[in-house]
């Protein structure tokens, strides 16, 4: 089964609207990640690890880089950090 | 109760004696002119001997002269018949007869006509006569006569089954009540009124009395032209100051089809439509493509119950229903819906609508058996009549009550009522025909139209029944199709069989091959038009289906495909498509060698031509091959109000200066529920011009008119070091996959580099169509020059627009360096501390709207996309705001900027949650509950955060 850092690393490449590398210390920015298209990828990720992310976290503001996103997916899909 | 002759009187007392009452372009007349002429014309009727209660016509084609004529008559205390100038002979005939006219009041141009007609059966006079012997007439002006508010005032006709024309008598006291309800309803003096209906409709009456009632002005086009072309027609009503617009909705579509862009209303306050179906496109149209403020009101009501009856009052979110409601009856007025033995209906049943009121007409003149099977005692309250109107509705759960058809052959044509039954008895009188039947199609919004099929003699040709119908009947009762038939087929109850009757649009192909290449354009161009399936070189505009409409979009048509100007005259003067090629081609052959023209210059062909052969343009002039004035970079962190505001913040961050004391400029507001538009969704009250406030910080923004050689002006530009910001029609930018070469759209880029061996602009454009991120892209120059000139060849002739900006560097004012901004920011705040609290009581009206849009699984599908569009610009609002106080130096405590982020966070949770609500489908209800909750607190905190400015 893969972890979910390599599912996310999946999604996000999905929906980043960049050529940009991706890495933990991404910024969200970079990858042109708006507000809208942050809610479309939240979307995805409640849909893939069957999760629901809280009213607030729906804002891209909340996270900055791509790393803050997975330790909050990791978090609430109860997974310790590695 | 008051009856019109008082308020007639009132209204030309309440005002001084030079307010102008009417106005038609140079034509003004002052309240003493209106009083004297009135006077003057009841006097004359008087003389000649005519008494209460007898009928005059007014028959005239000056508007001014019709309305001069009907106060007169009912000064002069008789029955008002009014009849344009252009209606046919026999129709005008039977209108005398049946409405028993003893006198004919007519302009000069009518005179001769109506001695013609009338004969020996009544008198003609001329207003002018009446007008000028003024001295003679003018004792006593009409006085000594008597009024009362049941007295019969006027004759409106509508078009009877059986060949003659119905004739409804209005009840004086009935104008007064529609036309008080409706000052109060507009409340408010002084105001322009527009005059565009004809006489012999009787929303005429409240063109007129309106204004009269609040001391207005009724505004008059020039010309009927203007009312036919939509261009003119858009401009007219902005330069004439309407302030309350009445029209049918296929006005409104007219005037929107003549708007490039968009037209800003600014005192247009109603917008009220009556007449026809209203469709939610042409709502999202409106709110589209004009920036206004206007209330859109729907008005519902026959001529037999006087004016309007239901009203409705529109908003924005309807763009999203089906259909729009009739709404709700107007003071003093019940609407039943009841089945066929006049029973109510159970509430959301289908039925006919029925109006009861004491402030409907008398009825019909002269008919009493159609009087008794349309009109009926109300039992449920006495004094009323019911009026059955042949209308199908149903009232729904919220008491609107809505259109669902017709009970008989009645049909609406673009907004006239028509019966076709009296269109197939006119056209049974003709003695090559042996039998016809009528059909109506309205499948297509717009595109209504009438077929007729006729069983005739061999002799009797199509043009044949059209040259009859001249003589009969007004040109939108004409059919637009004419299908000839061996026999009419029959149903099992031996009627006609609509439903077998053939397709009258299949009938048409092309019979002939040899059409030339002017003909072959103009069938293209007819069938885009009328929406026609087939058009031959025999077929006429008008006999297709083509009206007033639409015959300024084949002008302007003919205009783009062939460069020739054509006039009305010259399209109702040829009978077939190939006569109207002939005209064409005889003017293109006389053109040869035109001299240019903007439009001619800068039309999509030539674009498209030089673009195939790759133009290149002259730059020798240029100081360098290519150039970027280095150190212009995206602004991306908010934006604010419109494109031209973020490309200048580039161009200020360039220059060093900062965009603050733009944003303190402005106190960012909500908009009142009412006043939202697709459009206009926030308010920035402004002190200074955005001009005046860059300059402050050593920015010019200099505009100029540049007519020729942009691109090598901009070259020029950034050679010296000065960002240019022009407008643009997204229509021509190739890197704007959602406008290019679809559709015209006003924009402004900035240009801040160029590359001749290209042949390319470096710009600051979106990236993409939902995102509104700048990025430097590159624009070709020839993409550059045609969206330049289209933009300001369509919208700078109808205002003065900012379309070509040079940006320089220029010394700041000694005493406007950058003081306190924070301080500034928050004496304009104490300043505007009135308006702000003001507008913050109104809030909790705009979040309830909205948390009624989104407070059930139900609701929500209501509205989704329209309030998301508004949530967003409001997050957008308020990121502004909190970028503001989070850069502005000099704050005193942190509260101000604690407090609006969590503003904007309770307005981006709604925001996102509508949006995941979009992506799913799936109504989230805990989600949505929270994000309602914190829609709760906004109006508290938008209070701490001014406090807390204001006094720390």
């Amino acid at each position: 089964m893969k972890s979910v850092k390599e599912e996310m690393y999946k999604l996000i490449v999905e929906y980043a609207q960049s050529d940009e590398k991706i890495e933990d210390d991404t910024e969200l920015k970079a990858l042109n990640i708006d507000s809208l298209v942050f809610i479309k990828m939240v979307v995805g990720i409640e849909k893939k690890f069957g999760i629901k992310v809280n009213g607030a976290m729906l804002d891209v503001a909340e996270f900055e880089k791509v790393s803050d996103l997975i330790e909050y997916v990791q978090k609430i899909k109860g997974e310790a950090t590695a | 109760m008051r009856t019109i002759q008082d308020l007639i009187n009132r209204g030309l007392s309440a005002v001084s004696d030079d307010h102008v009452f009417l106005e038609q372009k140079d034509r003004k007349i002052t309240a003493l002119e209106l009083k004297k002429d009135i006077g003057a014309i009841a006097g004359k009727l008087n003389t000649i001997g005519a008494n209460n209660g007898d009928a005059i016509a007014v028959f005239a084609y000056d508007r001014i002269a019709m309305i001069e004529g009907m106060l007169g008559v009912l000064k002069a205390a008789c029955i008002f018949v009014p009849i344009e100038g252009d209606y046919p002979p026999e129709m005008v005939q039977d209108m005398l007869e049946i409405a028993k006219v003893k006198y004919i009041i007519t302009d000069e141009q009518c005179h001769e006509k109506a001695r013609e007609i009338a004969g020996d059966s009544c008198k003609v006079i001329k207003t002018e006569e009446a007008v000028t012997g003024a001295e003679e007439y003018s004792v006593g002006e009409g006085e000594g006569n008597v009024y009362n508010a049941d007295d019969p005032i006027y004759v409106y006709f509508t078009s009877g089954t059986t060949g003659k024309p119905k004739a409804i008598l209005g009840k004086n006291k009935g104008l007064v009540h529609f036309i008080e309800w409706e000052g109060r309803k507009v409340n408010q003096t002084g105001i322009n009124v527009s005059q565009i209906t004809s006489p012999c409709h009787d929303p005429f009456l409240r063109d007129i009395f309106l204004p009269i009632l609040l001391s207005g002005k009724i505004c008059i086009p020039a010309d009927q032209n203007v009312i036919l072309d939509g261009k003119r027609l858009a401009e007219w009503v902005k330069e004439a100051g309407v302030n309350v617009f009445h029209c049918t909705p296929s006005i409104v579509n007219h005037l929107l089809s003549g708007i490039s862009g968009y037209m800003d209303y600014p005192d247009l306050k109603y917008v009220f439509m009556a007449g026809e179906k209203i469709s939610p496109k042409l709502l999202s149209k409106w709110y589209d493509l004009t920036s206004s403020h206007a209330n859109l009101v729907s008005l519902y009501g026959p001529t037999e119950t006087t004016l309007a009856k239901l009203c409705y009052d529109i908003t924005p979110g309807d763009c999203n229903t089906e259909i729009i409601p009739l709404g709700k009856p107007i003071d003093d007025t019940d609407v039943y819906i009841c089945n066929d033995n006049m029973e109510e209906c159970c509430p959301q049943e289908e039925g006919e609508i029925v109006i009861s009121t004491e402030y409907a007409t008398y009825g019909y003149l002269c008919n009493d058996e159609l009087n008794a099977r349309s009109f009926a005692k109300d039992a449920k309250a006495p004094g009323k009549t019911m009026y059955k109107t042949g209308d199908l509705g149903r009232i729904k759960p919220d008491g609107n009550i809505e259109f669902l058809g017709r009970k008989d052959s009645q049909v609406k044509i673009r907004g006239n009522r028509v019966e076709l039954n009296y269109v197939e008895a006119k056209i049974l009188e003709m003695q090559d025909v042996k039998e016809c039947v009528l059909t109506f199609n309205d499948e297509t919004l717009g595109k209504e139209y009438i077929a007729a099929y006729v069983v005739a003699g061999e002799n009797c040709s199509k043009s044949d029944i059209i040259e009859w119908l001249k003589s009969k009947v007004p040109v939108y009762m004409f059919p637009t199709y004419i299908v000839f038939m061996d026999k009419l087929p029959l149903n099992k109850n031996m009627k006609v069989d609509k439903k077998s009757l053939p397709d009258p649009t299949a009938g048409i192909e092309a019979e002939d091959a040899n059409v030339s290449e002017t003909e072959g354009k103009l069938i293209e161009a007819f069938k885009e038009i009328l929406d026609a399936e087939a058009v031959s070189t025999s077929d006429s505009f008008f006999a297709l289906g083509g009206s007033s409409l639409n015959v300024m979009t084949l002008i302007s048509r003919i205009y783009d495909d062939f460069q020739v100007e054509i006039s009305l005259a010259e399209i109702f003067d040829s009978f077939s498509l190939s006569d109207l090629a002939g005209v064409i081609d005889e003017k293109l052959a006389a053109d040869a060698g035109d001299t240019d023209t903007d439009a001619q210059t800068f039309s999509r062909s030539e674009y498209l031509e030089k673009k195939n052969k790759g133009y290149i343009y002259d730059v020798r002039g240029a100081g360098n091959t290519t150039k970027v004035i280095e150190g212009i970079v995206p602004f991306n962190d908010i934006f604010y109000r419109n494109c031209i505001y973020n490309s200048i913040f580039s161009v200020v961050n360039y220059y060093g200066a900062e965009i603050l004391p733009i944003l303190t400029n402005d106190i960012v507001m909500y908009r009142p529920v009412d006043k939202l538009t697709l459009y206009e969704k926030m308010d920035f009250a402004e002190d200074e011009t955005l001009e005046s406030v860059v300059g402050e910080l050593g920015v010019e923004l200099k505009q100029y008119e540049v007519k020729e050689n942009v691109i090598q002006r901009i070259i020029a530009a950034i050679d010296a070091d000065r960002p240019v910001i022009i407008g643009v029609d997204c229509f021509y930018e190739s890197i704007r996959p959602d406008f290019y070469l679809k559709e015209n759209w006003p924009h402004n880029i900035l240009v801040y580099g160029y590359d001749n061996a290209k042949q390319e602009m470096i710009v600051m454009e979106h990236t993409g169509v939902n995102n509104l991120d700048y990025q430097e892209q590159r624009l070709s120059y020839l993409d550059l020059e045609y969206a330049y000139h289209s933009n300001r060849i369509k919208y700078a002739k109808t205002e003065s627009k900012r379309y070509y900006l040079e940006c320089a560097k220029i010394p700041v004012s000694a005493g406007a360096e950058a003081g306190n901004c924070y301080g500034e920011y928050r004496s304009r705040i104490k300043a505007h501390m009135e308006d702000i609290t003001k507008n913050l009581e109104e809030l909790p009206t705009l979040l309830e709207y909205i948390e009624g849009n989104v407070s059930s699984s139900e609701r929500i599908k209501d509205n989704p996309a329209w309030i998301a569009k508004l949530l967003d610009a409001i997050v957008e609002a308020k990121k502004a705001q909190s970028y503001l106080l989070d850069h502005i130096d000099g704050t005193a405590s942190s509260e101000p900027t604690t407090v609006i982020e969590a503003i904007l966070k309770k307005w981006k949770f709604i925001r996102n949650a509508l949006y995941k609500y979009l992506y799913t489908e799936e109504y989230d209800s805990e989600l949505m509950n929270a994000a309602i909750s914190g829609l709760k607190e906004i109006q508290g905190l938008e209070f701490d955060f001014y406090n807390s400015i204001v006094c720390p």
